[in-house]
């Protein structure tokens, strides 16, 4: 297989890719600074901003007041205010917006600025939450048979907790956004974000203007990791609220410190346990009680959570198994998004159960997971209700034991541990099931909008956003195999959302399926187009022996009839063919998932149940 | 001193020259916000200002004793501008050559050594560096060249890959035919008026030359900051957003860099880098070389000094405990002369030591090691390097017919000030160096601080983990 580099690679090394902080602005361009609470939980008193306002080189100095649109950033609930207005809800949370000339002007006039404060009490860690009762919204729940009957008449049972902690994004580039007024009330937003679309709909909500009036574009982001999939709106927002309130442009790149104070990390949880297993460690019942901490706001919690109840089985079949998922807003900053997207979290509080079980037996964890994977062809219902379908995970554990010399490692490592008493080693053999695709099932869609050019060259734009991950290499070789060109041909573009609308978040492991098919589609209308062009062309060759448009092919950048190899034409030259002949060289695609989605069926008192899942 | 505000260097192949108090360049503008301001230097980028990722990673060479240059990685977001003065300052955009990559560039296209980029021109930097250094670089060499980079995408593996097998083809590079002219450029900004000095009514700085210019310098500013690589200083520049208002930079002293191997004792110029005073311990002094292997970065190694990280008498400070088991001596430097304080006794309090404000700390001399002792030192910290010190120790004993006659069990971290365990200390004396007697003196180590809570750890953590380290030690050093 051929090595194809990063479609940056060379740019990446040479320091010339370009990140938002390193656009180059006319000298116009004023910096933005975000003074945010240093309070865990308060309710605002007063601000004021009069003398700050009077330092010169300072533009704006504004507040929630001076919002022209909503005075709301939250992506799905609208329980998250841009800038706080009359309590702040953690440490981070923005109250001031101020625009300079340079950086320390902007500081300089944040130090001006005089907010008085009533401390209150704060809510900081989950089990207070618990305690207090601070539910983000209804407990979820999903099950299956009778947990608490099985756990009766289980030979054994196991009861506990595991706390997971929670962990910074780290994104080496930090949030940033550059906001470029346009005429009247356009507004360009450069933002390292993973969702372009949303971004879009956030500042044209703060700023009270319709869609259509904003543009937002992002070329790469240097590393995101969910970070980006929904807070990078906060500092498009108010970089938004600050180009408009100036008429310059403006720009804000968090500084790390503030970054980390400012932003949600991955979601802490604290899961109880309680297992009833027999003497193989076969596990017949087991109860989970997942608890979140969303942080101050919904954001993708509810999301997060249900996808971490989805995961709480990880790769066993369990036949009778209650989750409950419970979020709790806590005064931190909004949780988020984070690699896994509550999956590590579902996952670990099952690894937690069986390694309990195996240090109860006294026997190797390895053999409790694979007495409990899922079946083949029985067992392989999750308590969700959807069927484990080519179930690879037998076959996979024997090629791994045996390759890996599993045992006989495990063997080495007990004798080490037997030896010594200080150093201890570990092995662990951990299988993993994660769920592919947005478990909101509208989501599961991608626009795709490609051009060729006269020259034979061609732009792909699609809905996915580059961070690191490649997306954009993919999608180039996508379009290059679909029409049959060579790679050179194909440059991807900045995702920009004037190309392509409404598109989902680059998230859920689909960004390359989603939008990679998007591609396809557009590619396979130009090259039914091209193909019926040129089948008219070859067919004038010789008319009594007209070409079909099924032999006609394009490979290697050559447009071939397979029936007639004489008549052949570059793929560059058919293009500048196609445009003398008025055929369309451009079009858009479209992809939605087939085959996808979920029914959460209302039911019960207390709980939403989502039971049994149906995966159409 | 003559007021010379022009700091002169080499960029871009060219002479620089850039004055502070124009342009927006103060005698703290950190080199990384120098590059970042100008609209061609945006390849170095900001990742954390604190000298913890390396996104920020430029090559500084200077002319090495051996009429050659030598290239050292170092934290752009860390250093003042006035520190480039005589030197080449080298960004990733100066790498390519004719439009076609340098070896580490390609190396890193190559094996897929890149993702999102962000962090990549600091890699790069960091590659380079060690590619210049022309040796068969090992793994363990690698990874300590690369310790001072984050990578979050997590791809190490290839970047290691591309390390090895551009070191692998030696060190010639375009740089290569143009070092001759390199060293004649330098010479020449050498040979000008070197040392700098600025004056504004927001801030001095000074940056002499010589010893004595510096002494002088200091008792006419008593209240001076001093620095030498300011790993640490800078913090309170690029985090604090501090205004420093007079500084007094000793980076450029030479005569503070030397090294004296003595028949009975080694003294290290207090100017020297930890890399330096890393690269000359390895075999004399092993517990001070393990203790500094551990100590930052390359990148900020090779800035920051042992006279640094002494005047700043951190309660922490990693090489304090371990000089103090070896019994180390500081000499401070005044106009008046000279005088040697031992190093058990220099820190006095919360970062105070007894250094007067008109003395600077020159020289660190430590005698060499007593074959009836046993030295080692140790470091709990999260992250194994570049981290701040959870608790930090040197342990030396020293045995007469198998049993201690002398013990010095020295921590950081544990109190206000690096500090010695007396009571497990008086303990140990007389005793044989058994299992027994090891956990006891743990116990002892236990009960001697009441060492503090904070982000790092709580105080039992400290507590278990000064004591463990008594066990640990008698582990490792104990005759089986």
């Amino acid at each position: 297989m051929t090595n194809i580099p990063h479609d940056s690679a060379s740019k990446h090394v040479s320091g010339e890719s370009v990140y938002i902080d390193d656009m180059l602005v006319n000298e116009q361009l004023l910096h933005g600074h975000i003074l945010y609470s240093p309070h865990a939980h308060a309710r605002i008193k007063s601000i004021d901003t009069s003398a700050a306002k009077k330092l010169p080189g300072v533009y704006a100095v504004i507040t929630a007041k001076d919002i022209p649109g909503h005075n709301q950033m939250g992506p799905v609930i609208h329980d998250e205010p841009c800038l706080a207005e009359k309590e702040v809800l953690c440490v981070g949370h923005a109250i001031v917006l101020i625009a300079a000339e340079n950086e320390e002007l902007a500081r300089a006039a944040a130090r001006l600025v005089v907010i008085e404060y009533e401390i209150l009490e704060p809510v900081l860690d989950i089990r207070t939450a618990i305690e207090k009762g601070t539910l983000l919204a209804p407990p979820r729940a999903m099950q299956r048979g009778d947990a608490d009957a099985a756990l009766a008449t289980s030979p054994h049972t196991i009861k506990g907790e595991l706390e997971t902690g929670a962990q910074e994004h780290w994104y080496l580039e930090t949030q940033s956004c550059l906001a470029v007024p346009g005429e009247g009330r356009e507004m360009n937003i450069y933002s390292s974000t993973q969702h372009p679309s949303e971004t879009q709909a956030i500042v044209a909500e703060v700023l009270g203007i319709p869609k259509n009036e904003v543009v937002v574009e992002i070329r790469r982001m240097g590393g995101a990791f969910g970070g980006k999939e929904t807070q990078a709106n906060h500092t498009a927002a108010w970089t938004a609220l600050l180009a408009n309130a100036t008429g310059r442009p403006v720009r804000i790149r968090l500084f790390r410190d503030d970054d980390q104070k400012i932003t949600g990390k991955r979601h802490r949880y604290l899961i109880k346990y309680e297992a009833g297993f027999d003497a193989s460690g076969k596990i017949v019942a087991l109860k989970f009680e997942q608890n979140a901490d969303a942080g101050c706001a919904t954001d993708l919690s509810m999301a997060i959570l249900e996808r971490a109840m989805l995961h709480a089985d990880n790769s066993y079949f369990i036949p009778n198994m209650q989750v409950i998922g419970k979020a709790y807003r806590t005064n931190l900053p909004s949780n988020t998004a984070f690699r896994g997207f509550g999956g590590p979290q579902g996952m670990a509080g099952m690894e937690a159960v069986i390694d309990r079980i195996a240090r109860f037996l006294k026997i190797d964890a390895a053999l409790v997971r694979k007495t409990n994977f899922y079946g083949i062809d029985k067992d392989n219902i999750t308590h969700y209700g959807q069927e484990v379908e080519l179930n690879r995970l037998h076959v996979l554990y024997d090629q791994l034991s045996a390759s890996s010399e599993y045992s006989k490692r495990r063997t080495e490592v007990n004798t080490f541990n037997a030896k010594n008493e200080f150093y201890k080693k570990g092995l662990a053999f951990t299988p993993v099931k994660f769920g592919i695709s947005f478990t909101t099932t509208f989501l599961n869609q991608a626009g795709a909008l490609v051009n060729i050019y006269k020259d034979g060259t061609i732009l792909v734009n699609h809905g996915g956003t580059e961070m690191g991950q490649g997306l954009n290499t993919k999608i180039a070789q996508i379009a290059a195999a679909e029409l049959g060109v060579s790679l050179d041909r194909i440059k991807v573009n900045a995702t920009n959302t004037s190309k392509v609308p409404n598109t989902s978040a680059t998230a859920a492991s689909a960004g390359t399926d989603l939008n990679g098919m998007a591609v396809k589609n557009a590619i396979d209308k130009l090259r039914e187009r091209i193909v019926k062009l040129m089948c008219d062309e070859f067919s004038k060759i010789d008319p009594d022996f007209p070409s079909r448009e099924i032999d006609i092919v394009i490979e290697n950048d050559i447009i071939t009839d397979l029936s007639f190899p004489d008549r052949n034409m570059h793929f560059a030259e058919a293009m500048l063919l196609a445009n003398l002949k008025q055929v369309s060289l451009s079009a858009t695609g479209f992809y939605a998932t087939p085959n996808i989605g979920w029914d959460k069926q209302k039911a019960g008192e207390n709980h939403l149940i989502i039971t049994p899942l149906e995966w159409l | 001193m003559k007021e010379n505000s022009e700091i002169v260097f080499i960029q871009d192949g060219e002479i620089k020259r850039v004055s502070i108090g124009t342009n927006g360049i103060h005698p703290t503008t950190t080199v990384l916000n120098y590059l970042r301001n100008s609209s061609d230097h945006k390849g170095t980028k900001e990742g954390c200002a604190e000298g913890d990722c390396g996104a920020c990673t430029v090559v500084i060479a200077e002319i090495a004793e051996t009429n050659k240059l030598k290239y050292t990685a170092i934290d752009s977001c860390l250093v003042f501008m006035p520190m480039l003065h005589g030197k080449q300052l080298l960004t990733v955009e100066n790498l390519k050559a004719d439009e076609k990559l340098h070896p580490v560039q390609q190396e890193m296209v190559d094996k897929n050594g890149s993702q999102c980029g962000y962090c990549t021109p600091g890699f790069v930097m960091s590659l380079f560096a060690l590619f210049k250094e022309n040796k068969q670089a090992s793994q363990d060499d690698i990874r300590d060249a690369l310790t001072g980079n984050l990578c979050r995408c997590t791809g190490y593996r290839p970047i290691i890959e591309a390390a090895s097998s551009a070191c692998a083809q030696g060190n010639t590079d375009h740089f290569s035919k143009m070092e001759y002219e390199v060293i004649q450029k330098l010479k020449l900004i050498h040979s000008e008026n070197n040392a700098l000095s600025h004056t504004s009514s927001e801030q001095s700085y000074f940056q002499p030359t010589s010893i004595q210019e510096a002494l002088k310098l200091l008792s006419e500013h008593p209240d001076a900051l001093l620095i030498q690589g300011a790993t640490d200083v800078a913090l309170r520049v690029t985090k604090k957003h501090e205004v420093l208002p007079k500084i007094l930079d000793l980076s450029a002293v030479s005569g503070l860099k030397t090294l004296q191997d003595k028949s009975n004792e080694m003294v290290f110029g207090s100017g020297m880098s930890l890399e330096a005073v890393k690269e000359n311990t390895e075999h004399t002094f092993p517990a001070l070389y393990k203790m500094l292997a551990v100590f930052g970065s390359r990148q900020i190694r090779s800035l920051a000094t042992l006279g640094g990280n002494l005047g700043s008498a951190s309660p922490i400070g990693d090489t304090l405990p371990v000089l103090m088991a070896l019994n180390a001596r500081i000499e401070l430097q005044s106009l008046s002369g000279k005088r040697e304080i031992r190093m058990n006794e220099f820190v006095i309090g919360y970062r105070k030591t007894q250094k007067q404000g008109n003395e600077i700390i020159s020289a660190v001399i430590i005698p060499k090691m007593n074959k009836d002792s046993i030295i080692s030192s140790y470091k709990v910290s999260k992250r194994k390097d570049l981290d701040i010190s959870t608790v930090s120790s040197g342990f030396s004993l020293k045995f007469k017919n198998d049993e201690i006659s002398e013990a010095i069990l020295a921590y950081g971290g544990m109190a206000e000030k690096t500090k010695r365990a007396t009571s497990a200390e008086s303990f140990l004396i007389g005793k044989k160096w058994t299992r027994e007697n090891a956990e006891k003196a743990g116990e002892f180590v236990y009960s001697e601080y009441t060492p503090l809570s904070d982000a790092r750890s709580g105080a039992e953590f400290r507590r278990l983990a000064a004591r463990n380290l008594v066990l640990k030690f008698w582990d490792e050093t104990h005759q089986h």
